[in-house]
């Protein structure tokens, strides 16, 4: 497929993939950021995490912390991918699921921490959380089948 | 050559974190800093919210006073309408502070006695009409009779046709909060919707009693009567006032 036409397709898939995150409880935006990471190689993966981060952010008050974590998170798997682990679906559902779990907890952590907030993480950020992450094999699927 | 890709990797990493660290600065959408002072942040909110619960739960309170205040306006206006229709008597408003539970005929205790003025057979009003008849006092209290009950005659008359009757309840009409008027002419000419007063005598005259219904034939008496729909809701009312004679109010 050629490559313009692959750019803008991923473009309007993130696009698609916010305006979900934004009106849905799920967190679609990073695991397609994650599951890029696994596919692609270190450089685009970290420029991939880095953009879906900020459009992420754009969408909260608290600004910069997703496009921090989510440059430093797709670094780091997609160099896991590239040195030590095989890429199928199972390992890329895995590993982006439980990177979204840390990151998101850890902005749960970071700026929704008050002395009654159990409920709000369990009834709020944990399904939307497990929601996500079975998203991760289409979205794996999907991703492969655009850059083959 | 894989000296040459890490370092490739690691400026791309630097840049993509310095367009992120950026990005919390750019002014594109209102961007801010992390926990930014625009923002309001969970403590805030949550002080807020206390806030405006305390704020409702006052505004509840002034509501509720409000309502108290404009029931009671509305009720002493129609008390003050009735006193000018009857400058002959006193009004003593009092509040009824008890329904009798073995009472079928709606009779009710009210908190004012010998020591207000209270006498027996003195009438019960409302702004809205004549409730019934006080027929027992004690120092500070006096027990009603209503006129659902079929003890009270009182003398009353259609403002319409000027038939009168006596107005006197009847076991078959209280559970429909209705009373009749009966000793009523063959000839009479008592329409649905008329107007029955109180026509004096014992009780002071032109005080509403209520409307006219529909005639029905008293067996019993082999007398016509008339049912009447009272003009005051005599089960739910929490207030009152007795109509004294102005000359023997303060005996």
């Amino acid at each position: 497929m050629n490559k313009w036409i692959k750019m803008t397709a991923l473009a309007a898939i993130l696009l698609l993939l916010a305006v979900i995150q934004s009106t849905a409880n799920l967190f679609l935006l990073l695991l397609s950021a994650l599951v890029l990471a696994t596919l692609l190689e270190t450089i685009p993966a970290t420029f991939a995490g880095c953009i879906c981060g900020i459009l992420t952010d754009i969408l909260l008050p608290e600004r910069g912390y997703y496009a921090l974590t989510m440059t430093v998170a797709c670094f780091f798997i997609a160099k896991l991918f590239a040195l030590y682990l095989r890429r199928n679906p199972v390992s890329a559902a895995t590993v982006s699921s439980v990177a979204v779990l840390l990151i998101v907890s850890g902005y749960f952590l970071l700026f929704r921490l008050t002395p009654d907030c159990s409920e709000l993480y369990v009834r709020h950020y944990l399904p939307g959380i497990g929601l996500t992450a079975a998203c991760a094999p289409p979205l794996y699927g999907l991703f492969r089948w655009l850059f083959r | 050559m894989k000296r040459r890709k890490t370092r490739r990797e690691v400026i791309a990493l630097g840049i993509a974190l310095t367009a992120a660290a950026l990005s919390i600065w750019l002014p594109l959408g209102g961007f801010r800093l992390i926990s930014a002072a625009a923002s309001p942040t969970d403590k805030q909110l949550l002080a807020e919210n206390e806030a405006l619960r305390q704020e409702l739960a006052q505004r509840r309170q002034e509501l509720n006073d409000y309502l108290g205040c404009k029931e009671e306006n509305e009720r002493l206006r129609g008390l003050f309408q009735l006193q000018k229709q009857q400058p002959d008597y006193t009004l003593l408003p009092a509040e009824i502070v008890r329904h009798e539970p073995l009472e079928d005929f709606g009779g009710f205790v009210m908190n004012i006695g010998e020591n207000q003025g209270v006498k027996i057979n003195a009438p019960v009003v409302t702004g809205e009409g004549l409730v019934g008849v006080v027929t027992e006092t004690s120092a500070d209290a006096c027990r009603v009779t209503t006129i659902l009950s079929p003890k009270l005659k009182i003398a009353a008359v259609d403002k319409q046709s000027g038939d009168s009757g006596i107005l006197s309840g009847m076991a078959a009409l209280n559970e429909r909060n209705q009373t009749a008027l009966t000793a009523l002419t063959e000839k009479h000419r008592v329409a649905k919707g008329d107007l029955i007063v109180t026509s004096g005598g014992t009780y002071p005259e032109n005080i509403v009693i209520g409307t006219a219904g529909e005639v029905q034939f008293d067996a019993f008496n082999a007398n016509r009567l008339v049912v009447i729909t009272p003009a005051v809701s005599i089960r739910r009312l929490t207030h009152a006032a007795v109509m004294l004679p102005k000359d023997k109010a303060h005996e």
